[in-house]
């Protein structure tokens, strides 16, 4: 498994925070049309294309840097073990594995280890946000039906 | 993309039984500003409160 981690620092924040700012308004110009994007890098002659993809990407890593979060970047179909999942999810590992055996996030058994993929926790994480968006406008809509202080 | 927010807070009773302040902080929580965490015991009170309020003025 390929995993990156590095801890954001003070610094990092600051540099990241400058950039972010700086790259937003000119957001439109670079994610606007090709499928590539041309850099420049001070000194070299050419320019380098690399993929959107990669650039919004880079984009999610500085807007978390800015906010002074550490960031973890693991290939999306990688296997990872019930604890890691559960420290991603910020849940304790007994609950994790109820969700596995609920059939809420699926799962592959390596001998008596239980591997679940990345892909499939970014999935149920999504569900949960769906749902907890339905829950949320249904409170609202019920609190004005009701009169209760909007 | 797996994002968690930097802090947790406490939501109490009182601030979950008014609607209108309860519904900003849950947003705000959606968009992982921080984890809002509260007891069954909060629940219980600000669902009890609300039921009570609401049963006096024959809101249903």
């Amino acid at each position: 498994m390929e995993l990156v981690l590095e801890k954001t620092t003070k610094e990092d924040q600051r540099i990241a925070l400058d950039s972010v700012s700086k790259l937003n308004r000119s957001s439109k110009e670079i994610f606007g049309g090709e499928k590539g994007v041309k850099i420049k890098i001070v000194g070299e002659r050419d320019y380098v294309t690399i993929p959107k993809k990669a650039l919004s990407l880079l984009f999610n890593i500085l807007n978390n840097m800015a906010e002074g979060k550490s960031i973890t970047v693991i290939p999306s179909d990688s296997e990872i073990t019930t604890q890691q999942a559960a420290d991603l999810l910020k849940v304790s590992r007994p609950h994790l594995v109820n969700l596995l055996e609920e059939g809420e996030i699926s799962f592959r058994k390596a001998g008596s280890h239980r591997r679940i993929e990345l892909n499939d926790l970014i999935k149920y994480q999504s569900k949960l946000k769906e749902n907890r968006k339905e829950k949320l406008n249904f409170l609202t809509k019920q609190a004005q039906k009701l009169n209760l202080g909007y | 993309m797996i994002r968690s927010p930097n802090c947790t807070a406490v939501l109490d009773a009182n601030v979950l039984y008014p609607a209108p302040l309860r519904d900003f902080l849950l947003n705000l929580a959606d968009v992982y500003l921080f984890e809002p965490k509260w007891t069954e015991e909060i629940q219980e009170e600000w669902i009890k409160n609300l039921l009570l309020i609401m049963n006096r003025y024959q809101y249903y």
